[in-house]
Order: C-alpha cells, then structure tokens, then sequence
C-alpha cells in the first residue's frame, strides 16, 4: 500500500513538473492548442504500468493541479475536455492488437486535440473555428507520435519498479 | 512501433492534408471583408482592401485589429495567453484567427457571405 501511495505521488509529481516545463518552452505556435503534451508522457507510462485506473488518476489530478496553478479555471475546461477524450480513446484502444504505444499515444494525442477543438466551437457557437482542424489533427499526430516513441522507451525501462498488482503485459511492441 | 502505427500516422497526416486542401478550395473564392464576431454576432464588417485600425471591445476584454495590405492581424489583446496577438497576419477566404478568453472571431468572408448566426456555410 505505501509503495503504491509513493508511486502515484511520484508520477504525478512529474506530471505536474513536466506541465510546468511545458510552459518554459519559449516559442508558441501560431495556432491556439498545438503543444508537445509533455505530460501526457507520464499518463501514458502510468498507462502501460499501473493500468486504466490509475492512469486516470494522475490525469485528471495532473490536470487539476497544473490547472489551478498555471491557469486559468477556462483554460482547465479545455485541458479537462481534452485530457478526458484522450484518456477514453487511450484507454479503449490499449489493449488492441493491432497498435504498439506509440499508435496509443497518436490516437490519445489527436482525440486531445479534438476535444479541445469541440468546446472552442461550443463556447463560441461558431464554426469558423474549424479552420484550425487540419493543423490541430497534423499537430496531434506528430505530437502524439513523439510522446509514444518516448514512452515506449521510458515505460521499458521504468516498469519492473513500478510493477504493483498488475502482471507484465506486453508493450505491444512485437513486430508482426 | 508496428506496421500499423505508421498506417495510422500516414493516415492521420493525409486526412489532415485533404481537409486543409479541402478547405482551400472550398474558400478559393477572392477574399472581400474582414468580419468580426463576438461569440455567434457579427460585431464589426470591414473591407480587406481599406486599412485600418479597429478596437474591439467588449465586456470580457479588449482586442486590437489592424487590416493593412489585404491582411488582418490582432496586434492587441487583454487576454493573458496572447494567442491571437501571436498568430500571423491572414488574407484568404476562410482564414480565422480567434481570441478564446475574449470570445472574439477574426475571420475572411466574401462581401455579404454571412451575417449574424447564419454562419454554418462558412464551415
């Protein structure tokens, strides 16, 4: 029970600093919503390591966290649409055979970047705003693919310490 | 990665390319007004071709807009992400830049396309 208090402080922890690393990057994209997701590499490895649930934890406490202390509570509707969507999409496709991790993170990264979208077009009741789809969908396909490879790499690694109840399960990683 | 982690990707990136070359085509008619809107109401209408400044005021916050040389940029705006105040100048049909917190829409219309809610063709 304490290792596993340790480990989900841990890793939420890091999501949170790696929101706040997040913010350091100097240069912003020309288009509202593009960013690397940096933390969404932590809910990915909590992904493949500790599995649905506790992933969803430190989602949604990282997004509340960051939320409260790098912005505003508007800001956090967006980050909370698209963390939620992401999550779902991550999670229900995980155990496919058919993608790896990085196929996980891709889809995780676009479903982000479409939720966010949606509100903006609800909050706004304007559909003007798809004009910024095809860059958020190319956006969200090399950010996810970026944070997937990432994780891959980091989840191998760190997964024997951070074994709890759950067995080892493949990474999906297997060429065909 | 798996084969189909490349599929998928290739995919997601072409999907992405269709839909910006769709919306190019969609929209290739010549660019005419500038059209501000604050949430769903068309605020302000302005040809593309005069330049001018516009600040656009509302309850929630402050923008400025600069239409010069057949463009239109925000170089202004109360807002603290500055989104809009980063994004680059636009000039053709379709083009959009938005000010979230402020609920303001920056967009290029044809003369008399829209107005008001009636903006679903713009899509």
């Amino acid at each position: 029970m304490s290792k596993k208090t340790a480990v989900y402080g841990m890793l939420i922890a890091l999501a949170f600093l790696l929101s706040y690393v997040e913010t350091l990057i100097p240069f912003s994209f020309p288009i509202p919503g593009i960013k690397l997701g940096l933390a969404n590499l932590v809910v990915l490895v909590a992904l493949y390591s500790l599995g649905i649930r506790g992933a969803f934890a430190v989602s949604m406490v990282r997004i509340l966290l960051s939320g409260l202390t790098f912005s505003s509570l508007s800001v956090m509707l967006y980050s909370l649409s698209g963390g939620l969507l992401s999550f779902f999409v991550m999670a229900a496709v995980r155990h496919s055979a058919s993608f790896s991790i990085t196929g996980v993170s891709v889809l995780g990264g676009v479903a982000h970047n479409l939720g966010q979208l949606s509100v903006a077009v609800w909050v706004v009741k304007s559909p003007a705003l798809l004009f910024y789809l095809p860059a958020l969908l190319i956006a969200g396909t090399v950010a996810g693919a970026l944070i997937g490879l990432l994780g891959g790499l980091v989840t191998e690694r760190i997964r024997p310490f951070l074994r709890l109840e759950h067995g080892a399960d493949s990474l999906g990683e297997k060429t065909d | 990665m798996k084969k189909q982690d490349g599929i998928l990707i290739l995919v997601l990136l072409a999907a992405g390319a269709v839909f910006f070359l769709g919306f190019r085509l969609w929209n290739r008619r010549a660019p005419e007004d500038v059209v501000v809107y604050v949430g769903e109401e068309e605020y302000a209408r302005f040809s593309v071709k005069e330049d001018r400044e516009f600040l656009i005021e509302t309850e929630r916050g402050r923008n400025r807009l600069i239409i010069k040389d057949g463009k239109a940029d925000v170089t202004e705006a109360s807002c603290p992400d500055k989104i809009c105040v980063h994004q680059s100048p636009i000039s053709q049909t379709g083009e959009t830049i938005v000010c979230m917190p402020n609920r303001v829409i920056v967009t290029i219309e044809q003369a008399g396309q829209s107005g008001g809610k009636k903006v679903t063709k713009q899509a």
